[in-house]
């Protein structure tokens, strides 16, 4: 995407590329297919998207938790792709990941001073007193009291158990952390305090975020701008006013009808699609969408379209929209 | 979101019914004062401390509490589903005027599926993955001939693209939507008088939770059968309820026409849980959620929710307050909002059995 | 890395309530106790022949003497040291063997480890019994060979078990989230895999020592384990098997008798040893 004049990114990610093999048969999955995206420090990206959309890879590849097929994923000017996990692993200080089960990303037999001192004795940190300490204080930045230390995570509610999978995240003091669907599993209520608590660190430290969500309105309130996904590829980019706000791409738009307005006042959208998200195996060689999209052209069954940027900085991955687009502004450039 | 959307559709609403709020004769369905606790050795866990509440004939309920109110516990008691280490202590469920607690087996058999039926989330877990899912509706439906054609029927309704290659499947071969589908076939197939939803879209993707939430709801209304939708998402109380019934740590906190819910929500956990949902980037949340659940086997004598309410006095943690009918039809359970007093002895901890809210 | 008052704590609600469990573990507990203060608790030496001949029960003799004229309640009691012995030993052995291996077989994959797979299933594939017969004969009927045989026939149960629940666990996402903190091979196998393994590999220890004390009974029945005059459980109940033809039944009842006890106890205990162990099983 574009650099609007802005230092070096902190994170650019270029044509990335994941294919799985299926155990036991030949197909071969396209989790992912040519992604590229920026983050700037500080900035908050949303990646949005349902089952099948790739979004979650994207997440694994970025910190090498699963290794990418293919493209670039370049840190703070360095190109990190093709480094061993040994070489990559001092990285791992500026990169971390919150998951999406709190529950089930912790060692259930760590206790919670276990956990938190766990980063810290890795990149070094020998001494008792100040892994104590900064424990107290980690503990203290996410509001989880300190009485906590000697509980294990079954013992807590999952919100606290949250709280403390953010603590071990930003125990090292990242630059980056991936936020993979960290409230879906979580209540209503105990959702907005710990989105809340997100965006207190993001202020205190600065450090920038890759939200994956599909959760429509958490992305809406928490980042700056959001990709949207769809079966592997960003099907629509911009910040989030731009794409919440006059979404243009039919996923998209799909998409956020699709959410329930919770008030019995505003009648909720109808515009759906059909059919359901077909399968990552055998993609079509037109849009991925075609099947199922309302606005569906001929063209748009045979040939793939490419993400078009406009003079905004948003993005489109689509026929129609492009072709509307050309009656408005002359300048439209092919990104991938 | 604003967005200028292509057609609308308009939020659910059932005839207009002139009920009162006790008018029990309407109801098909009625918890009354409902207590279940499960003994463990480690304590006794009281997962639902005196719930009632009512369905009507035709219209859509809900019940809304986060995990660990004991929605789904109330659920399983509806269908009579409470075994050892649970146990009901008190109060009834009455379906029909008959308490569903203490009916012999064979009533209970005619019930479960046929004048009540269930739906659940996670569906591929609640199917037998070694049977076809067509020999599976089957087996729900109650009458015997044109089982075949009936099933068929029955997944056509469900809006399934290719009904007879589905009736040939097994669960896992199904997508999400498609389970979650034939689930609603199953629950629908023997035209049931109530259908409780427990949580039913959880599962799915957001699109799919839509087309299939819209399918089911459409269905349940056109069979004129009531529902109780459990849920956590207030938007599925906006737009497809009547009523709504709030719970917490096992007891209902308010209860009210959904409409006059949203506009006028009485209780300050309720204002929490919907400001919430509304507020832009800068606001700041409202501190009245509380997000860590009383433990269970400990409960507090006061109200449950006194811990982190904004507006909470002293006598709220000292004395469990009463529900009470604020305005018709709208019932609160706060010291901060006394109300008229419903009919009935005057007793500690709101645990009559004679109060019902609808 | 555990609070020590709090899982005692569970540890005796959880007797309270599962009678088994109690009786269980006050079972062993007389065991061991005849096991270290057999010189205290046996009215007569083992090895030394009473006046008294296939005596039934009595004041005296409470579980009466078999054809040599030994006590048979001194021998049970003495006999306990032996049989505990092997059983906790031999299993602590093949525990040591066994459950390491099968991290390390469930953690890597490739070739070394299908090799260490299909030498277990050779193991496997004898009869225990016969195996370890034909090893005892061979490396003679000492009581630490016995113990050696116990711990070479075990491990396979222990490797695979472990195996199995390290394959599991390695799918789950706490394994990520340990990677992307920065934890490595070792580190993993060793704070995550290891302790959250651990609890069935007890369990089955609990089972698998019992086992170890009936091989050992089975094997010096037959002769080929310990030497005769040395109390042992099985080598009791084969003595007296003899009399039972003419009807004494008390020189193999009350051995024999202490074998179904002892293995009993052990695996009623080992259930109520997760509790200790595992730190979700107390609320």
């Amino acid at each position: 995407m574009r650099k609007d004049g802005m230092s070096e990114p902190l994170l650019k990610v270029r044509k990335l590329v994941k294919r799985f093999v299926l155990k036991g048969t030949d197909s071969v999955v396209s989790a992912v297919s040519n992604v590229s995206f920026q983050i700037g420090r500080g900035e908050t990206l949303g990646l949005v998207g349902e089952s099948g959309s790739g979004k979650t890879t994207v997440g694994r590849c970025i910190l090498r938790v699963i290794e990418p097929t293919d493209g670039d994923i370049i840190y703070n000017g360095k190109d990190v792709t093709r480094l061993s996990q040994r070489e990559f692993f001092p990285y791992r200080r500026a990169m971390q990941m919150v998951f999406q089960e709190p529950h089930f990303s912790l060692n259930p037999r760590y206790t919670a001073l276990d956990t938190l001192a766990e980063p810290l004795k890795l990149y070094g940190e020998r001494n008792r007193a100040r892994l104590r300490g900064r424990v107290l204080e980690l503990l203290n930045l996410v509001r989880l009291d300190k009485r906590n230390l000697d509980v294990f995570p079954h013992q807590m509610s999952s919100g606290q158990q949250q709280r403390l999978s953010i603590a071990r995240a930003i125990a090292t003091n990242p630059d980056l952390v991936v936020l993979d669907e960290p409230t879906s599993m979580l209540d209503l209520s105990v959702r907005a305090e710990i989105i809340d608590l997100l965006v207190e660190l993001q202020e205190k430290t600065k450090m920038a975020y890759l939200f994956i969500s599909h959760d429509l309105s958490t992305v809406e309130y928490i980042c700056h701008r959001v990709a949207v996904m769809y079966l592997g590829e960003i099907v629509e980019f911009g910040t989030v006013s731009q794409v919440f706000g006059s979404p243009q791409h039919p996923y998209s738009r799909a998409l956020l009808s699709s959410v329930l307005p919770p008030n019995p006042a505003t009648k909720r959208s109808s515009y759906i699609l059909d059919g359901e998200i077909p399968s990552p195996v055998n993609l079509p060689h037109g849009c991925f969408l075609a099947s199922r999209c309302p606005e569906v052209m001929p063209r748009c069954r045979e040939f793939r379209q490419m993400l078009r940027a406009s003079q905004d900085g948003r993005a489109v991955r689509c026929w129609r929209v492009t072709e509307e687009l050309r009656g408005i502004s002359a300048e439209s450039r092919v990104l991938q | 979101m604003a967005f200028s959307t292509k057609a609308s559709v308009p939020a659910a609403r059932s005839e207009d019914s002139a009920c009162g709020p006790n008018s029990t004769e309407q109801a098909t369905l009625s918890v009354r004062d409902l207590h279940v606790h499960f003994l463990t050795y480690a304590g006794v866990v009281k997962a639902v401390n005196g719930v009632s509440l009512s369905v009507r004939r035709g219209e859509m309920t809900a019940l809304l509490g986060e995990s660990g109110s004991g929605k789904s516990v109330v659920a399983w008691s509806i269908f009579g589903l409470i075994k050892p280490p649970g146990r009901v202590v008190q109060g009834e469920v009455l379906w029909r005027g008959d308490n569903v607690l203490t009916m012999s087996k064979g009533r209970l058999r005619e019930l479960r599926g046929r004048e009540i039926s269930l739906i659940v989330s996670n569906p591929r877990s609640h199917l037998h993955p070694l049977t076809k899912v067509g020999a599976q509706i089957e087996a729900v439906r109650a009458a015997r001939e044109g089982a075949r054609e009936a099933t068929l029927e029955a997944l056509r309704a469900v809006d399934m693209p290719d009904p007879l290659r589905v009736y040939n499947s097994y669960p896992h071969e199904l997508s999400g939507g498609m389970a979650q589908r034939v689930l609603i076939a199953m629950a629908l197939i023997n035209s049931p008088e109530l259908v409780v939803a427990d949580d039913a879209t959880n599962a799915l993707d957001v699109t799919v939770q839509r087309q299939v939430l819209d399918l089911m709801t459409m269905r349940i209304r056109q069979s004129n059968a009531s529902a109780l939708m459990i849920t956590h998402d207030l938007g599925i109380v906006a737009q497809y309820c009547r009523r709504a019934t709030i719970v917490y740590a096992g007891q209902v906190y308010e209860s009210a026409d959904t409409q006059r819910l949203f506009e006028n929500p009485l209780h300050p956990y309720t204002q929490a849980m919907i400001a919430t949902t509304r507020r832009r980037r800068s606001e700041r949340l409202p501190p009245a959620l509380a997000s860590i659940a009383p433990n269970p086997m400990a409960l507090p004598a006061g109200c449950y929710l006194a811990e982190r309410c904004p507006v909470a006095m002293d006598e709220c943690r000292q004395r469990m307050p009463e529900l009470q009918e604020v305005e018709p039809g709208h019932w609160v359970r706060c010291l901060r909002h006394p109300g008229r007093t419903a009919t009935g002895s005057a007793n500690h901890g709101g645990h009559r059995a004679d109060v019902v809210i609808a | 890395m555990m609070s020590m008052p709090k899982p005692l704590k569970y540890f005796v609600a959880y007797l309270r309530t599962h009678l088994d469990a109690l009786i269980g573990l006050i079972v062993v507990g007389l065991f061991l106790l005849a096991a270290m203060f057999a010189q205290a608790i046996a009215p007569f030496d083992p090895e030394t022949p009473t006046d008294v001949f296939r005596s039934a029960p009595s004041v005296t003799h409470w579980f009466g003497t078999d054809s040599s004229g030994l006590d048979v309640f001194s021998r049970v009691v003495y006999a306990s040291r032996i049989d505990l012995f092997i059983g906790v030993v031999g299993t602590a052995l093949s525990m040591a063997v066994g459950v390491p291996l099968g991290l390390l077989v469930g953690y890597y994959r490739g070739w070394p480890s299908e090799l260490v797979m299909r030498v277990s299933d050779l193991l496997q594939a004898f009869p225990p019994f016969v195996l370890a017969m034909a090893l005892v004969a061979i490396v003679g009927p000492q009581l630490q060979n016995v113990i050696f045989v116990i711990a070479f026939l075990t491990p396979p149960v222990f490797l695979r078990l472990v195996r199995s629940e390290v394959l599991a666990f390695r799918e789950r996402t706490v394994i990520e989230a340990a990677r992307c903190v920065g934890n490595r091979d070792y580190r993993l196998l060793r704070y995550y895999f290891a302790p959250n393994v651990i609890e069935s590999a007890l369990v089955q220890a609990s089972v698998s020592a019992g086992w170890a004390i009936m091989l050992t009974a089975g094997l010096s029945f037959v002769g080929a384990g310990i030497p005769v005059t040395t109390p042992e459980w099985g080598s009791m109940v084969g003595i007296g098997a003899q009399m039972m033809m003419t009807g004494e039944w008390w020189a193999s009842f009350f051995p024999g008798l202490a074998i179904a006890a002892c293995v009993l106890s052990f695996a009623a205990v080992g259930e109520a040893v997760r509790i200790l162990v595992n730190p979700e099983r107390r609320p």
